[in-house]
């Protein structure tokens, strides 16, 4: 930095990069910086620029390759910020399209931890969208890693600074940018490029690259991470510890925070894991930080973490308490974990196939559950919940409970019919119909909606509740 | 019923010590308004980082007339402004290091779990106070001596046997800076190197200092952009 004592008098240069088409961009802001590259706005809407500063001519080859393989990769139908043209001066980068309105993961994950830190408790957590919309963006997020990983691609450094979420918590968009990193093999002798705290065992000891296990141990770390605060590795042996313990965790050298048996290094910061996550979650938690720890094999998959975290979804009620407003797991007593006051109403449907073969006992529990909470219309679908297909299936019809009762409304082509349990007298349901909440109404007798839709004869959902 | 709430430690600390000359020949050139323009950046920098795997905690002690802690170690987020430096004096180097020593030592306000400290030392000149003694017991200090140390030599007349001493930075013995824009430029490089240290959680990579965006590249019309 010696060579440049006239420099403040030269006039400001122009920070613009050209792409192959000769397209100019204006450089604005930087967004985020890694080891090697830059992610800048521009001036134009929606478009950013990620471009390579690496100096190591070596490197810098090998990641325009990289990037041109990347390229002629089908990712259409993926929430992913996708290269969309080249830049080769003054760096070699890239073009991505990112819809407005998003913000890095670790913003929003920045301001609900310092909220617990600085004292003000849930407040963060809450004003980021609460349990309910966390595992709605982990939900989506699964589904995209799913569909890369379907494709045969891995996404490589998963971290929160490389997921954009809606800024607003009416919404739930969840995109990948910094695609560059995707890779279609393990990927040996490039460097095991991670971020640290998400990096797999293997990845940060050196021994392996990045692949599609490495990234259900990332999305591992960043759910649990999302849900409680806390770092699966991170427990009593490592917060209080010397930094030396800490790189010791994260080479997979120490126990997990929820081991079973193992209390050494016990979880001691943040929401305990049974408030956030349900029975089928823990599971897939200890599968990937307790053998998966140790054979990446035995990880979870992210179809397996998508199915999870939609049926999780499907449980939640919303506190009532004007000061809490949290969204919890349902319970039969539907109280709030985080309050202990009982929410105002919800009613538990559960998921069973009917089966004609069968008359003594028609009804097939699949054990799949949904929680209907006050004033948050559900629809129906003849596929199940907890099935990422769910969505998708022929919508059947709108359930939605409010005061004045169960109101129920058959969509498009779909078949309704409500079942009295007892004696199995069924009422076929053509029109908007209202179950009434009045209490000579409301008994607590069993019943039932039996689903069908002429497109899948053959699946009839029915849906038992108590009314 | 009030809401439950849920401990989460303070992330690890990454204390940060500037070590800044301030005596009479720094008012000279606008030395001194750089510095206090590069405090000022740094400031506001660090304080925007994330705190999800660090915390940059600074402090600053100055060297002009007498040596004092001029902003005691204090998480980066919290600083709502730092006090301008105003040149004068001599140049008691030696009563700063004992400062910093002190500092550095404290296991109070640098706790055993916080990240290996960066010290960063900022002079024009030669120590005008006897700062031999001070300077070895500080270098010898367990944790000073673990700690990454940075320095700059502004313009001719600095103690470069000296500063060179204090750097331990390998890949980056010791920094120059000619003029003004360069001190300024001096403290981004190292904003911007301790806040990816702060960001990749850990000290077990050196504290890279990157020449690139310190220096002027003459072909490279994004320069300004980088620095």
């Amino acid at each position: 930095m010696t060579d440049n004592a006239g420099r403040s008098k030269t006039p400001p240069k122009r920070r613009v990069v050209q792409d192959q088409q000769g397209i100019e961009y204006q450089l604005r802001d930087k967004l985020g910086e890694g080891g090697q590259g830059v992610v800048c706005t521009t001036d134009r809407d929606n478009v950013l620029i990620k471009l390579f500063t690496g100096r190591d001519a070596e490197q810098r080859r090998h990641w325009v390759n990289r990037l041109n393989w990347v390229l002629n990769q089908e990712l259409d139908g993926l929430r992913i910020a996708r290269p969309r043209a080249l830049i080769e001066r003054p760096y070699p980068g890239y073009v991505m399209e990112l819809m407005d309105g998003l913000e890095s993961l670790q913003a929003s994950l920045d301001s609900s931890r310092a909220a617990l830190q600085d004292g003000t408790g849930l407040s963060g957590y809450l004003a980021t969208g609460g349990l309910r919309r966390r595992l709605a963006l982990l939900r989506e997020l699964a589904t995209t890693l799913a569909g890369l990983h379907a494709r045969g691609l891995a996404y490589g450094d998963l971290s929160p600074a490389n997921v954009f979420v809606s800024k607003s918590i009416e919404h739930c968009q969840v995109w990948l940018i910094d695609c560059d990193n995707l890779c279609a093999t393990e990927r040996l002798g490039h460097g095991h490029l991670y971020t640290p705290d998400y990096g797999a065992p293997e990845v940060v000891r050196g021994e392996r690259g990045v692949n599609s296990l490495t990234d259900a141990w990332s999305f591992a770390v960043l759910a649990f991470e999302m849900l409680t605060h806390g770092h699966p590795l991170k427990g009593e042996a490592v917060l209080d510890a010397e930094p030396e313990e800490e790189a010791h965790a994260l080479r997979g050298e120490l126990p997990w925070v929820h081991h079973p048996d193992d209390t050494s290094n016990q979880a001691c910061e943040g929401l305990p894991l049974e408030l956030v996550a349900t029975p089928r979650l823990q599971a897939l938690f200890e599968d990937c930080f307790n053998a998966g720890r140790d054979n990446p094999l035995a990880r979870p998959s992210l179809a397996a973490w998508a199915d999870a975290l939609e049926a999780a979804w499907a449980l939640m009620l919303d506190c009532t308490a004007a000061d809490c407003r949290s969204s919890f797991y349902w319970n039969e007593a539907r109280q709030c974990p985080f309050c202990d006051q009982a929410a105002a109403d919800g009613l538990l449907l559960a998921h069973a196939w009917y089966s004609d073969a069968s008359p003594e006992e028609p009804h097939l529990d699949t054990g799949d559950r949904l929680a209907l909470a006050l004033e948050r219309p559900v629809a129906l679908h003849l596929a199940p919940v907890g099935m990422r297909g769910y969505s998708e299936a022929p919508l059947v019809c709108e359930v939605r409970l409010d005061k004045a009762g169960l109101h129920l409304t058959p969509k498009g082509e779909g078949e309704l019919t409500l079942v009295r349990i007892e004696d199995g007298k069924t009422f076929p349901i053509t029109q908007p119909q209202t179950l009434s909440a009045k209490a000579d109404r409301r008994r607590g007798a069993a019943a039932g909606l039996l689903l069908a839709h002429p497109d899948e004869p053959r699946l009839r959902p029915f849906w038992r509740f108590t009314w | 019923m009030p809401i439950k709430d849920f401990a989460v430690k303070a992330a690890r600390p990454l204390p940060v010590i500037i070590l800044a000359d301030t005596s009479g020949s720094m008012g000279v050139d606008g030395k001194i308004e750089a510095l206090n323009q590069s405090l000022r950046d740094m400031v506001k920098s660090f304080g925007a980082e994330s705190r999800l795997r660090g915390e940059i905690h600074l402090g600053v002690i100055t060297f002009g007339g007498k040596a004092a802690a001029h902003l005691p170690l204090t998480p980066a987020h919290q600083i709502q402004e730092i006090q301008e430096f105003v040149a004068g004096g001599g140049t008691p180097m030696g009563a700063a290091m004992e400062i910093a020593r002190e500092l550095v030592e404290d296991r109070e306000l640098i706790p055993s779990r916080a990240y290996r400290p960066v010290l960063v030392l900022v002079s024009d000149g030669h120590p005008t106070d006897d700062w031999e003694g001070p300077f070895q017991a500080l270098l010898a200090s367990e944790r000073a001596a673990k700690a990454t140390r940075i320095a700059l030599a502004i313009g001719n007349d600095a103690d470069e046997a000296m500063l060179t001493e204090f750097a331990n930075d390998l890949e980056a013995p010791l920094f120059h800076a000619d003029n003004a824009a360069e001190i300024v430029r001096f403290f981004r490089a190292v904003t911007m190197s301790v806040a990816a240290r702060s960001q990749s959680g850990g000290d077990t990579q050196p504290l890279k200092l990157d020449y690139r965006r310190v220096a002027d590249d003459e072909d490279d019309p994004l320069a300004d952009f980088f620095n």
